[in-house]
């Protein structure tokens, strides 16, 4: 195996915004990139209880997000139905588009559970200092920086078919307060995954020789 | 050890080969102080130049990649660093070309929807504004930031960097531009509002007649540009503006 070199054993770090290799910063003083001026961290501050905080309170908001209608939809001749994000799903389905209805699934139920359920396991095993498997691990992170904000989908739908729909007594769709906790979880998980540093999968690795 | 796929390179870890001897003139190389900080930059030499892995922090020499050639960190699969097969001047066409698409997209309406002789057309500001006064505030706000503002601050942003560039000259609060650059890229979002173009007229096809509008042909547009325009590697714009002077 190939041992590796960490900027970290090099006294060096990386500068987060522009990649600069930057040397005499030290933790506990404020450095700024010398080409960049963004600041320099070790680590990312406060990494782990960020990423736990915001990924508990994403879990916490999923519940009403999936049990409150994200819209309801009123017109003279079908009347009044509320809708959820998985019945939404379960309409496509049964309208017969087939693919456009995995589409949504995946955005809108695969992605936000991946999320939440990636960056938990990636925040233990840093917690616990878990040699397991860092690349896959990183992989993961790759993966759920690459397809966090899809699930931005939904919102998105609900917002245009409030926009299109409005033809008063006639047919109207209106928003529900699901949209507004699902929302918040999209923007809760990606700001989750944009406050771990994946640096610290390896810094267990390192430690070890 | 450069281990050669299509397009693909391995960077070669510092300590594979003669690391005393680079290390230790690399650390003889350093120490340009900066006015503002106790930072010191490592490495100006291009030729010698250092590159870190963003998510595992392994230390590569540069690979001096070819125009199209991509590095990747051999210890966790990140990508290092990717030579643009594009250069300053196209970027910059693209980005201008982004901000026409951006102004189309912007006033001519996304979706025509007729129903029973009732007609409407919703154009972005118009969806953000009857969403806002449905009592909808925090998704408006939410949309105006993802689709218009953090878009619209990308282009205006690359714009300004490229630009000069290409005229060899290097702008004034580069590094800020750079950094705006950096984050708007993250949280702008046309892609995934084409898709969700679609799938609002899939489902109002059963109920009414819904057509597309120039709106949504420019936000296709849009989003290919946006997507050629982020995908340029920030280090490559750095190395350029090195190149270029203070």
């Amino acid at each position: 195996m190939i041992a590796y070199l960490s900027a970290h054993d090099l006294d060096i770090v990386a500068c987060e915004a522009c990649g600069l290799p930057c040397r005499g910063v030290h933790d506990g003083c404020a450095h700024c990139c010398p080409r960049c001026g963004a600041r320099l961290h070790l680590r990312k501050p406060h990494s782990i209880d960020r990423t736990w905080a915001l990924i508990i309170a994403s879990i916490i908001l999923y519940v009403p997000a999936n049990i409150l209608p994200v819209m309801r939809t009123g017109s003279l001749f079908a009347g009044k139905e509320s809708h959820t994000i998985l019945g939404g799903i379960v309409e496509l389905w049964n309208n017969g588009s087939l693919g456009l209805a995995l589409i949504v699934f995946v955005a809108s139920v695969v992605v936000p559970i991946l999320k939440m359920l990636g960056l938990s396991i990636l925040a233990f095993s840093v917690q616990r200092r878990s040699r397991w498997n860092p690349r896959q691990r990183t992989a993961l992170y790759r993966m759920i920086e690459l397809v966090g904000h899809w699930s931005m989908l939904d919102v998105f739908v609900v917002a245009l078919l409030v926009a299109l729909v409005d033809f008063g007594q006639i047919a109207q769709v209106l928003p529900g307060p699901g949209i507004v906790a699902f929302g918040a979880v999209v923007v809760m998980t990606m700001l989750a995954s944009s406050s771990f540093d994946p640096r610290l999968i390896w810094d267990a690795e390192q430690a070890n020789g | 050890m450069v281990r050669l796929w299509p397009r693909t390179a391995y960077a070669e870890s510092l300590a594979d080969f003669d690391r005393p001897f680079r290390l230790s003139s690399a650390t003889a190389r350093q120490g340009v102080k900066s006015p503002r900080t106790e930072a010191h930059i490592l490495e100006s030499s291009r030729q010698y130049a250092l590159i870190v892995c963003d998510h595992c922090d392994a230390v590569y020499r540069k690979p001096g990649l070819r125009r199209g050639m991509l590095a990747h960190c051999s210890r966790c699969g990140t990508l290092l660093e990717r030579m643009q097969r594009l250069d300053v001047g196209s970027l910059l066409a693209f980005t201008l070309t982004g901000l026409i698409a951006f102004a189309l997209a912007n006033v001519y309406p996304i979706a025509h929807i007729d129903m029973r002789g009732a007609h409407d057309a919703s154009t972005l500001w118009g969806t953000i504004i009857v969403n806002w006064n449905d009592g909808l505030e925090s998704v408006a706000v939410l949309i105006a930031l993802s689709l218009f503002f953090f878009p619209l601050i990308q282009l205006l942003a690359a714009a300004y960097v490229l630009w000069p560039l290409a005229l060899r000259i290097r702008a004034p609060g580069f590094g800020i531009a750079m950094r705006v650059l950096r984050f708007t890229r993250d949280w702008s979002m046309p892609e995934v509002f084409m898709l969700g173009i679609f799938v609002a007229m899939v489902k109002l096809a059963g109920i009414a007649r819904i057509a597309p509008g120039l709106g949504l042909w420019a936000f296709v547009a849009l989003t290919g540009l946006i997507t050629l325009v982020a995908s340029f590697d920030h280090r490559y714009l750095w190395d350029i503006a090195a190149e270029v002077g203070e």
